[in-house]
C-alpha cells in the first residue's frame, strides 16, 4: 500500500484529488495538512483521514510517507516541493510546480541529486481530447505541424489569491499554463518569442491578456491568446498540420478534425459528438469530467512509484514550459516593425 | 466525342446500361470480360530498403533486358507535401528511378506530370524537389502540358477520340506510378486513376460526372505497361485524392496488369474491386484482369489492419448531392 498526505485542503484537494485517490485500491492517504486547523480538521473527518497537522515540518517527521500532494496557493509550491525534497519524499504538486525557471532548475536538481520522484500536475495532458490529439500527432496523422492556436478567453469567478500577480504569477500560471504547456508537449521547445502583446490594467496591477507568436524549433509558428476578462468563455487548441488538422475544444471536452472542404456534414457530426458529451455531463455531473483526467494522471504516478520508473509529468519535460511562461511574463510587448 | 447513348442520362442509369451492355458482351464474345480467366501476378513487398525493394520488384516484373524510352507517371493532384500521403514521395520516386537507371543504365527515362485543375506540374515538381532528384539520375521531368499532342481514336464509353501525349505514346514501357488513397467519388485511386491526369484539358474537374468512364477511356488510350503503387504512406478518409489522413502501410505493389493490381490494392484497403466503378469498367472493356495471384507474396499478417477509413454515408450522402444538386 502506498501511503501519502495531502498538503492544502482546498478546492483542488476536496473536488479533484481527493476523489480519486477513494477510487485507488493502492493508495491509502494517511494525513493531512493545512495552516487552517479548521480546514483540516473538516477535511480529514470528511474523508475519514486518521491524522492531520497545521505544520509541514510536523507532518513530515512524524508520518512515514511514500509521497506528499501539494495542493496548495501557487506562491508556496516551491518552498514546500523543496522541503519535501530535503525529507526524501515523493512529490505529486499542482501547477505551476514553481513561479520561475531558476526555482523550477532548482527543483530539477534537488529532486535527481535526493532520487525522488516530483510530478508537477499539468493534468490537460491526460484530458481525452490531448490524448486522442497527441496519438494523432505520434502516428503522423497531422503530418508536420505549422501552426498550433492556443485561445484562453476566460472570465471569473477568480480566487482572492489571484489577484497578487507578483505571488501567483496571475492567469498566464494559474489558467493559460496549460494551454502553453499543450503547445511544448506536441511541437517541442521554442525558439523564441517572435512578438508579443500584453494587456496590462494599472487599476488592478495585473495582467489581463497576452498575445504572442512563437517560433517553435521544429519550424512551427505557435499563436497565444490569453485574455481573462473575456466576454465569453472560449477555450480552444487548433493544431494545423500539413495532412490534416485538429480541433480540441474544452469545457465539455471536445475533439475534431478537419481535412479539405469542411462540409456542414462533418460540422454537425463533431458537434453533435460535443452535444452528447454535454448532456452526459449535465446528466451525470461535471464531477466526473473533471476527475477523469486527474485519476489518470494520479494512476501513472502511484505506477510509477511502485515501479520505479519515471513519473507521467517529469520537471524536466516542463521546463520549456516554465522558459516560455517567464519570457511572456517578463518581456514587455515586443513588434517587429513600428 | 461523346457516347451519344449516354447523354443526358443519370449516372446510375448509365452505369446500369454499361453494365448490361457489357453482360451482353460476355455472351456474344465469349472471355472478354476476363473475370475468371487466368490471372494476373500481383507482387507485394514491405518496404525496409527502398531502394532494395523497388530494385527487387522491377526484377521481379521480368521487363525486358533492353527498353529505349521509359516514362514514369507520377501522381501530384494538388499542393501537398509528401508526408501527407496525397502526392508522389521525392524519396519512393528516387528509390525508383536508382533501380531503373541500374537496370536499364542507357535508356532515355521521363519523368511525367500534366498540369490538373488546382494544379501546375512545373511549380510541384520544383517543390517536391523532383527536378533536383530527375538530374541526379539522368532523366528528364516533362509536364505534359507543355509537350505534343496526338489524336487517337479508341472504343470507349465516354469518348471515340482522344488527345494523348506523344511522349506517351512514344515510349517503350509506360510506368504508372501512383500512390494508394481513398477517394471521395471513385472510392479507391491507384494505378488506372493516376492516368486520368494524362488528359489534356485543364480543367479535369470537367470530366468528374463520367468519372469512371473518363479513367477507362483513358486508359484505353494509354495503357500502362507496368503499375508500381507507392504504397508506403497512403491516405485514408472521404476527402481524397488531396485531404485525408496518411496512414503507412510500407509496402510497394507493383504488376504488369493495371487492373490486377488496383482490383488487389482496392481489396487490401478494403473495397470489393466488382464494386469500384473504373475498376469493374476498365476489366470490361479488357483492359486488365479483374482476378490477380500473388506472387512470392511480402508477409501481409492481418489483413483488417490495411483497411482504410472511408465513410460510407458520407460517401452516398455526396454522391446523391452530386447527381441529385450536380455538383461535380
Amino acid at each position: 500500500m502506498i501511503r501519502g498526505a495531502i498538503i492544502g485542503c482546498g478546492k483542488v484537494a476536496s473536488q479533484r484529488h481527493m476523489p480519486c485517490y477513494r477510487m485507488m485500491k493502492n493508495v491509502e492517504i494517511v494525513a493531512v495538512c493545512d495552516t487552517s486547523e479548521k480546514e483540516a480538521r473538516a477535511f480529514s473527518r470528511r474523508n475519514n483521514i486518521p491524522s492531520m497537522y497545521t505544520e509541514i515540518n510536523d507532518l513530515f517527521e512524524k508520518e512515514n510517507l511514500d509521497f506528499v500532494d501539494i495542493c496548495t496557493t501557487p506562491s508556496t509550491h516551491y518552498s514546500i516541493c523543496s522541503n519535501a525534497i530535503d525529507h526524501g519524499l515523493n512529490v505529486l504538486v499542482e501547477k505551476p510546480v514553481a513561479l520561475s525557471l531558476e526555482e523550477t532548475l532548482v527543483l530539477r536538481d534537488k529532486s535527481e541529486s535526493r532520487k525522488v520522484k516530483v510530478c508537477p500536475i499539468h493534468n490537460y495532458r491526460f484530458k481525452e481530447n490531448v490524448l486522442k490529439a497527441t496519438q494523432m500527432c505520434k502516428e503522423g496523422r497531422v503530418g508536420k505541424i505549422l501552426k498550433i492556436m492556443s485561445i484562453v478567453h476566460s472570465s471569473g469567478p477568480f480566487p482572492d489569491w489571484f489577484w497578487n500577480e507578483e505571488t501567483t504569477g496571475g492567469f498566464l500560471y494559474e489558467s493559460a499554463i496549460h494551454f502553453i504547456d499543450l503547445q511544448l508537449m506536441l511541437c517541442g521547445d521554442y525558439n523564441k518569442v517572435i512578438c508579443l502583446h500584453k494587456d496590462f490594467s494599472e487599476e488592478l496591477k495585473i495582467t489581463t491578456g497576452i498575445s504572442a507568436l512563437v517560433e517553435y524549433k521544429s519550424g512551427t509558428i505557435g499563436i497565444i491568446d490569453v485574455n481573462a476578462f473575456s466576454s465569453s468563455i472560449y477555450t480552444h487548441l487548433d493544431i494545423f498540420g500539413t495532412a490534416s488538422n485538429i480541433h480540441l475544444k474544452f469545457f465539455p471536452e471536445y475533439f475534431s478534425t478537419s481535412l479539405g472542404p469542411f462540409t456542414p456534414y462533418a460540422e454537425f457530426k463533431s458537434e453533435n459528438k460535443r452535444f452528447f458529451g454535454y448532456a452526459r455531463a449535465a446528466l451525470f455531473g461535471l464531477k466526473k469530467y473533471n476527475r477523469d483526467y486527474h485519476l489518470r494522471l494520479l494512476l501513472e504516478f502511484v505506477k510509477a512509484i511502485e515501479s520505479g520508473h519515471d513519473v507521467p509529468v517529469t520537471i524536466n519535460s516542463i521546463i520549456p514550459t516554465m522558459r516560455l511562461l517567464e519570457d511572456l511574463k517578463k518581456k514587455d510587448s515586443v513588434c517587429m516593425s513600428t | 466525342m461523346r457516347d451519344a447513348t449516354s447523354e443526358n442520362e443519370p449516372l446510375g442509369i448509365r452505369s446500369m446500361r454499361s453494365f448490361f451492355k457489357h453482360k451482353n458482351v460476355i455472351t456474344k464474345d465469349k472471355g472478354r470480360l476476363r473475370l475468371f480467366g487466368k490471372p494476373s501476378i500481383v507482387f507485394v513487398d514491405g518496404i525496409t530498403d527502398m531502394d532494395l525493394t523497388a530494385e527487387k520488384l522491377l526484377n521481379k516484373l521480368d521487363l525486358p533486358q533492353k527498353i529505349e524510352r521509359i516514362a514514369v507517371k507520377m501522381n501530384l493532384c494538388d499542393y501537398r507535401r509528401p508526408e501527407t500521403g496525397a502526392v508522389s514521395d521525392p524519396q519512393v520516386l528516387e528509390s525508383l528511378l536508382r533501380g531503373l537507371r541500374k537496370k536499364y543504365p542507357d535508356s532515355a527515362i521521363s519523368i511525367v506530370e500534366n498540369d490538373a485543375t488546382s494544379v501546375s506540374a512545373d511549380r510541384m515538381i520544383r517543390y517536391l524537389g523532383i527536378d533536383k532528384i530527375s538530374e541526379k539520375y539522368s532523366a528528364e521531368v516533362v509536364n505534359l502540358a507543355h509537350g505534343k499532342w496526338i489524336t487517337k481514336q479508341i472504343d470507349g464509353y465516354f469518348t471515340k477520340s482522344i488527345e494523348v501525349p506523344v511522349i506517351l505514346e512514344d515510349c517503350d514501357l509506360l510506368i504508372t506510378h501512383p500512390k494508394l488513397k481513398t477517394h471521395s467519388m471513385t472510392k479507391i485511386t491507384c494505378g488506372l486513376k493516376n492516368m486520368f491526369g494524362c488528359y489534356r484539358r485543364k480543367q479535369k474537374v470537367k470530366f468528374h460526372k463520367f468519372l469512371d468512364e473518363a479513367i477507362v477511356d483513358i486508359n484505353l488510350a494509354l495503357k500502362p505497361n507496368v503499375s508500381i503503387v507507392d504504397a508506403n504512406i497512403c491516405m485514408e478518409g472521404i476527402g481524397g485524392p488531396c485531404y485525408g489522413f496518411p496512414i503507412k502501410l510500407g509496402l510497394m505493389i507493383a504488376g504488369k496488369d493495371v487492373v490486377a493490381v488496383d482490383a488487389f490494392c482496392a481489396r487490401l484497403i478494403g473495397f470489393r474491386p466488382w464494386f469500384v466503378g473504373h475498376i469493374r469498367k476498365a476489366a470490361s472493356k479488357d483492359i486488365g484482369h479483374l482476378s490477380y495471384e500473388l506472387s512470392d507474396c511480402f508477409n501481409l499478417g492481418d489483413k483488417k489492419l490495411y483497411h482504410f477509413e472511408f465513410d460510407r454515408t458520407l460517401y452516398y450522402l455526396m454522391k446523391l448531392s452530386r447527381t441529385s444538386g450536380g455538383f461535380a
